[in-house]
């Protein structure tokens, strides 16, 4: 026991040093003041809006994919609490070369309830392939399939992004 | 089965996850751990003969405690009504009581809002359909007003989305209250307390238009109107006040929650048994959810469509339908709530669809057993009847199309008891024991009301 003691407090201030040198590494411009802040930091709060910089896996955010396309998703409140309208913050991000999309539509259903949503969800675009989506409600517990279609010159592009709900 | 009396037992010290304080005693702690394990039921030897049987608790997973947790706290935040600047105004407030008692706004005079919605029956009337005015009969059971603030929708069709919106179609409906607006501004504007209560709250008189910039409704609307709305978000005021008290579920849930384990074992076990069966296989908790016990939202539970011979009652579909024709919904002019404001995101996102067709409202379940008959038609006399109508349901009644949750549960003559007994659990002991707060008459001065409130 003291011994993996004595190792973990020798791990934190070698944590700390490299936290500080990630720190005072530069920033890429045109980047949000908490963007900015997140990645100083090595991490992108919660709080941070999506952006198609973060890469998968950071935390606070669904990132699903298909045929070339990704969205990163935040939805707001975190956690989707249940029979509430919530809203979501996305991100779309095309293939290399696509133009970013003008428009999203999103749903969702409870596949094994064969039931969608009460309500219809409006997504209003902020620019630069963001988009403000609210309107959205939860109103059972269990798993919901969160559904973004994205039209393209090719035809429609839909992601899709379990949600387990509590 | 009725809640368990109420018994003050020493909580003991250091109860949270085995911390104790620092000055507590060597020999009280060991008095502690043996009344802890006594409570648990571990000692082995059973009660003595005619004592009462040593409390238990279920050993309930770390699922079923979330589930059971989400039902709480009780009472939750006071909430206002939608789209009501009056809503926790005392004036209006104190309007809306009287307006509320007052069967002169019924169009022959007869009946009140409390006509149907008894404070001695928990604001709902005890009778399987609601009857209007001269006996006439409805097609809905009265729904109690209890908690009514924290539903989304209001009707078993939800087509109203506030409770002011709520209070002016019983009164203008022929078979319900059988009023008009004009009618409505004669009664208040003939007597001299409503009006003077009125005034306080609207700022100008009955059935006269308000002075330039006093308000943000309709130009065009005459001035009836607008005292129809304005008594209406009175009566709107004084219903969100009505906050049922907390039930001995909640004083279960509360224990679980700070792992107090000899306060939830107080909890009758058949209906720690039933909470089990409701939030476990029963699935019961998948709409009857949070703290409410209802996830404020529709579904079709296999009830006739039929409500008498070649009359169909469509539910939430004819109810979305008859919210977005109306007047007064949250997106109206009427409406106090600003268009941005989340309060009205339910009204602009609702959407119509074809299973919303026979689907009725998910009513709460805090003081069902004090509000029988059951269920948007009133067809299930008893909690016996409802639970026997899950147990039992007919699929081919369901949508064809329609949600694929309800299965019949096949429960047992003891299960059926659990749940029961579970939801007696849910009662509020004041639920039928509402009394009308005394308050000085319109006017009076500051001493004068004083004395009246002392009374």
């Amino acid at each position: 026991m003291a011994r993996v003691l004595g190792a973990l407090l020798a791990v934190v201030p070698a944590m700390a040093a490299a936290a500080s040198a990630a720190a005072a590494r530069p920033v890429a411009t045109g980047a949000s003041a908490p963007e900015a802040a997140a990645r100083r930091s090595g991490i992108a709060r919660a709080d941070a809006p999506p952006s198609c910089s973060q890469p998968r896996g950071t935390p606070g955010r669904w990132m699903p994919e298909a045929q070339g396309w990704r969205a990163v998703i935040v939805p707001r409140p975190a956690p989707i609490p249940v029979g509430r309208h919530f809203a979501l913050e996305v991100a779309l991000c095309p293939p290399a070369g696509a133009p970013p999309p003008a428009t999203l539509k999103v749903d969702a259903d409870m596949p094994a309830h064969r039931h969608g949503m009460n309500y219809r969800p409006q997504a209003v675009p902020q620019g630069g392939g963001r988009f403000r989506v609210d309107g959205l409600m939860f109103h059972m517990p269990g798993y919901w399939r969160l559904m973004l279609e994205v039209e393209t010159a090719d035809g429609p592009r839909r992601l899709e992004q379990p949600v387990e709900v509590r | 089965m009725s809640p368990p009396p109420s018994r003050r037992v020493p909580e003991a010290p250091g109860r949270c996850g085995g911390l104790r304080s620092a000055g507590e005693s060597r020999p009280r702690r060991a008095l502690v751990a043996v009344l802890a394990w006594l409570s648990l039921g571990v000692a082995g030897a059973g009660p003595a003969p005619g004592a009462q049987a040593p409390a238990t608790l279920l050993d309930f997973t770390a699922d079923e405690r979330r589930a059971i947790l989400a039902h709480g706290p009780w009472p939750p935040p006071a909430q206002r009504d939608a789209g009501n600047s009056l809503s926790g105004r005392p004036a209006a407030i104190a309007l809306g009581q009287r307006l509320f008692f007052d069967a002169r706004l019924s169009g022959d005079g007869t009946l009140s809002c409390a006509g149907c919605h008894r404070p001695d029956l928990a604001f709902t009337d005890g009778r399987a359909r609601a009857q209007g005015v001269a006996g006439h009969p409805l097609d809905r059971h009265t729904p109690s007003l209890w908690n009514a603030a924290h539903e989304r929708w209001y009707g078993w069709d939800g087509a109203s989305d506030s409770l002011w919106s709520f209070a002016i179609r019983p009164l203008l409906d022929p078979r319900e209250m059988g009023a008009g607006a004009d009618h409505v501004a004669r009664v208040i504007a003939g007597d001299a307390e409503l009006a003077c209560r009125f005034r306080q709250v609207a700022g100008h008189a009955p059935g006269q238009a308000p002075p330039p910039g006093r308000t943000s409704v309709p130009a065009e609307a005459l001035p009836a109107e607008r005292t129809l709305v304005v008594a209406a978000k009175a009566l709107g005021a004084f219903v969100a006040t009505l906050r049922s008290g907390r039930t001995a579920f909640d004083r279960f849930r509360d224990a679980l929650a700070r792992d107090d384990r000899r306060a939830a074992s107080r909890y009758p076990p058949a209906a720690q048994r039933g909470l089990r069966l409701f939030v476990g296989r029963g699935a019961c908790s998948t709409c009857h959810s949070g703290p409410m016990f209802s996830n404020g939202e529709f579904a079709d539970i296999g009830v006739p469509f039929f409500v008498r011979p070649g009359v169909v009652d469509p539910g939430r579909h004819g109810g979305i339908q008859r919210l977005q024709a109306s007047d007064h919904h949250l997106l109206s002019p009427w409406s106090d709530a600003p268009p941005d404001a989340a309060e009205v995101l339910k009204t602009r996102h609702v959407v119509r669809q074809h299973r919303n067709f026979g689907e009725f409202k998910v009513p709460s379940l805090r003081n069902v057993a004090v509000t029988p008959p059951h269920l948007h038609d009133g067809s299930k006399p008893d909690l016996d009847a409802v639970i026997r109508h899950y147990s039992e349901l007919d699929l081919d009644r369901l949508h064809a199309d329609g949600e694929r949750i309800l299965k019949p549960l096949r429960l047992d003559a003891r299960e059926v008891a659990d749940l029961k007994a579970f939801l007696h659990t849910l009662t509020d002991p004041g639920a039928g024991r509402w009394s009308m707060p005394r308050g000085p008459a319109c006017g009076l001065g500051a001493a004068a009301a004083a004395r009246a409130a002392s009374r």
